[in-house]
């Protein structure tokens, strides 16, 4: 059930009315709703992997459990481990094992031994990389005695199945989700019209710009070996905007559903296109992410304290994962790689953490230097996702290849760019795009403010204007990108 | 809570409204509107879908248009027909094809399955009446749903393009070159395809519906109506429903001439594949076909029989 979907326009009103008319009833029944809603909501995708997610949820709960409860260090260790490795273990077959055995046996055969693995046909179940790791952060905060396990059932699997964010994230953490959960709800008008505005939002970046510039993308990099350099890279920036309007508008959409029943999610994108260095950009990008991976991962790991070779290895050790987290693919290594790369002299420099201001706050326009910056770290971000997109690792590098030939100064090939809408129009939603983005940078999303003080007719014209645009401009539908991870 | 579900209600609606203003007052420019004239000497059309489309090569053929859309059933061909008819008064003579395939319940697909749908739905969007509509909803409501801002966006890019022929604006509409020969390997593999891809599957009762209404509207313009049957490859398992496909040319069609060039002499290499022919193919029937108009093929009194004569001469 794809948040653009009209199965989803349908289910959702639906769970909203029912939703509130408990409000006064009891909060169980609320939280019983919202689970059963979830579930429906994951079973509509694929039913044979609900059962996945209630094992993994079951599991995390008992075991959180009994770590809490265990006497001796050792029983505690135990059940940690248990959970951590059952719930590796799952993500570990269900997402890399036909990478593990490939890769292992072309490696082999490098050596001269021909080794022949069985390869299985094994689908990725939708979400498992977000729930797995809403679950392991629970798991390590109990470890570490950050939190006391909870008890009731229901309110830890909605905890962990919540449906906004059950599939794609934000990656969310039980000291931020469960008291939300616990506390009862009350019907908030300011609070839900601003989801509206998020859905609304969420809605013309997945539809207008994501699935526009993806028919363009798609057909580039499908093909790359027929185009220009010219095309090429302009294949790259309809990338750089297809996934970051579909990741960050499918979040948009999901924290603004979240707040339709009264709970806050935690904030995954940070206008990250606007960002004047690479460290800046990680802030800003998939924040859910970045962030468990800082605090459960490179913090334990030692940080950027300790001697110059410990922050090389650390930062190298963090971006690698990132990357493989996001697939088991060799591109997903080389663009974490090549991320580690572009961060690690501002991180030894300590220059990491210079831009930890809005970018040009209070001020309509950037100045000469910001827009170089914001340029310039535009330009490593399209070279990175080029990695991120191409099939494998000799199709990034040849597609690269190509943009810094000489055929980088030739006219683009039409034939690029053919879709659903003529390209000039795509290109002026785009712009349109970027401004309301740069207009709104100092709130939580773009139409946050926007508007708000404008006479009534005009505000609701607008919104008329973008949910009109929404239905013009719909491309062809494609798959939010970050449900294949 | 009130508040916010009659203001999402009253946002709700008015989009609505606006939307389907839009698409009113476009759909009703374009179906009132003078888009639809041919070429000045056309006396002769052919519509139907990619059989004819592939076999008459209308630059060869006089006073003749090729307006054969491939992948259209009848249910839209009845538009392009009533629209044609409307707008072009000295058109004599109207060619429907009646291939095998047009009976057969899989066109029900071509109406309504998703793929169909958005391929040629949006282009018909301003001329289907209520009752077509509701066959629509009654079938793929969620598909038409969808494919109304697809609808829009056509209607929108014919008001800004060059081309001021409607139907000429869209996509491959008429003869289409194809210089495929794939006759030899699809033979080959025969046996598979006669079992497993072209299995009989019933009638498509909706789709000869609009045949019917087709040839009333030719009757009610006073034109005449002639179906035709384009060559087709001995081995087409397209050919299966014979039986069938005969049985209701004569019942249910018994008053319209049916002019067939199934057995038209080709070879191999003349056929795209087994119910296609490429433009060698399409050049000789062409050629042929127009020979026969000016040998007055439709004053003949018996025309199957002289176009056999003639095709044994071939």
């Amino acid at each position: 059930m794809l948040f653009n979907s009209i199965n989803f326009a349908i289910f959702l009103p639906i769970v909203f009315a029912l939703y509130w008319l408990l409000q006064n009833k009891n909060l169980l029944y609320q939280n019983i709703l919202l689970l059963i809603a979830s579930y429906f909501f994951y079973a509509s995708w694929d039913c044979r992997f609900l059962f996945l997610l209630i094992f993994s949820t079951l599991l995390d709960y008992f075991t959180g459990i009994k770590m809490y409860e265990a006497r001796k260090p050792g029983m505690k260790a135990f059940w940690f481990w248990l959970s951590i490795g059952i719930n590796l273990g799952f993500l570990g077959f269900f997402k890399y094992y036909n990478f593990f055995a490939d890769s292992f046996a072309e490696s082999l055969s490098l050596l001269g031994i021909k080794a022949n693995f069985w390869t299985l046909k094994v689908i990725l179940p939708v979400g498992i990389s977000f729930y797995t790791f809403h679950g392991l952060s629970y798991v390590i905060d109990i470890y570490k005695g950050r939190i006391k396990p909870e008890r009731n059932f229901i309110d830890y699997a909605v905890f962990v199945s919540f449906f906004p964010l059950l599939v794609a994230g934000p990656i969310e953490r039980a000291t931020h989700l469960l008291p939300q959960i616990k506390s009862g709800r009350k019907f908030d008008y300011t609070k839900s019209v601003d989801g509206l505005r998020q859905i609304l939002w969420g809605l013309f970046k997945k539809v207008v710009i994501a699935d526009n510039c993806a028919e363009y993308a798609n057909n580039i990099f499908n093909h790359s070996l027929n185009y220009s350099g010219s095309t090429l890279l302009i294949g790259a920036i309809f990338f750089a905007f297809q996934i970051y309007a579909d990741f960050s508008g499918y979040s948009d959409i999901a924290l603004g559903v979240a707040r339709l029943f009264g709970i806050d999610l935690l904030r995954n994108f940070s206008f990250p296109y606007f960002s004047r260095d690479i460290a800046e950009f990680w802030r800003r990008w998939h924040i859910s992410l970045t962030t468990w991976f800082r605090d459960y991962l490179y913090i334990p790991l030692g940080g950027s304290r300790g001697g110059t070779w410990m922050k090389v290895r650390n930062t190298f050790i963090i971006f690698i994962v990132s990357g493989f987290w996001h697939g088991a693919n060799w591109t997903f290594i080389f663009w974490g790689v090549l991320n580690a790369i572009y961060f690690l002299p501002l991180l030894l420099l300590n220059r990491n953490r210079n831009n930890l201001e809005i970018v040009a706050q209070g001020r309509y326009f950037p100045t000469g230097n910001e827009l170089i910056r914001i340029a310039s770290t535009f330009s490593l971000t399209v070279l990175a996702w080029i990695f991120f997109r191409a099939e494998n690792v000799g199709h990034a590098l040849s597609y690269i290849r190509k943009i810094f030939s000489l055929s980088l100064f030739s006219k683009p090939e039409g034939v690029a760019f053919i879709g659903s809408n003529q390209p000039c129009a795509i290109v002026s939603v785009v712009i349109f795009f970027i401004l309301i983005e740069w207009a709104g940078r100092e709130r939580q999303f773009a139409l946050a403010h926007l508007g708000l003080k404008w006479p009534g007719v005009l505000r609701y014209s607008f919104y008329l204007a973008i949910g009109l645009f929404i239905f013009y401009f719909a491309g062809s539908k494609q798959q939010f990108i970050y449900f294949q991870f | 809570m009130r508040k916010l579900i009659s203001k999402f209600f009253l946002f709700l609606i008015a989009i609505t409204l606006l939307i389907a203003a839009l698409l009113y007052f476009s759909n009703r420019i374009i179906n009132d509107g003078n888009y639809f004239s041919l070429k000045s000497n056309s006396k002769y059309v052919v519509f139907g879908h990619s059989h004819p489309a592939y076999a008459f090569n209308d630059s060869l053929i006089e006073n003749f248009v090729n307006y054969a859309q491939q992948g259209e059933c009848y249910f839209y061909t009845y538009f392009k027909v009533k629209k044609i008819l409307e707008n072009n008064k000295r058109i004599e003579t109207v060619f429907i094809d009646f291939s095998n395939n047009q009976i057969d319940k899989r066109m029900d697909d071509w109406i309504w399955s998703d793929r169909f749908l958005d391929e040629n739905c949006p282009d018909y969007m301003p001329f289907l009446g209520f009752e077509d509509l509701k066959i629509l909803i009654r079938n793929n409501w969620r598909g038409l749903l969808e494919l109304q801002n697809i609808s829009l966006r056509s209607n929108v890019s014919f008001f800004y393009g060059n081309e001021m022929n409607y139907f000429k604006s869209k996509n491959a509409i008429g003869y289409l070159y194809s210089d495929r020969q794939k006759a030899d390997s699809l033979i080959k593999t025969i046996p598979v395809q006669k079992s497993n891809i072209k299995a009989d599957t019933g009638i498509s009762e909706i789709n000869i519906h609009y045949l019917e209404k087709i040839l009333d509207l030719c009757t009610a313009n006073k034109v005449k109506v002639y179906l035709i049957r384009t060559p087709i490859h001995s081995r087409s398992g397209e050919l299966l429903n014979e039986d069938k496909f005969q049985q209701i040319l004569s019942s249910r069609f018994k008053t319209i001439e049916f002019l067939d060039f199934k057995r038209f002499p080709l070879a191999d290499a003349e056929f795209g594949d087994l119910e296609h022919l490429n433009y060698k193919g399409a050049e000789k029937f062409s050629l042929f076909f127009n020979l026969l108009m000016k040998e007055n093929v439709l004053a003949q009194s018996e025309k199957q029989k002289f176009i056999d004569k003639e095709m044994v001469k071939e």
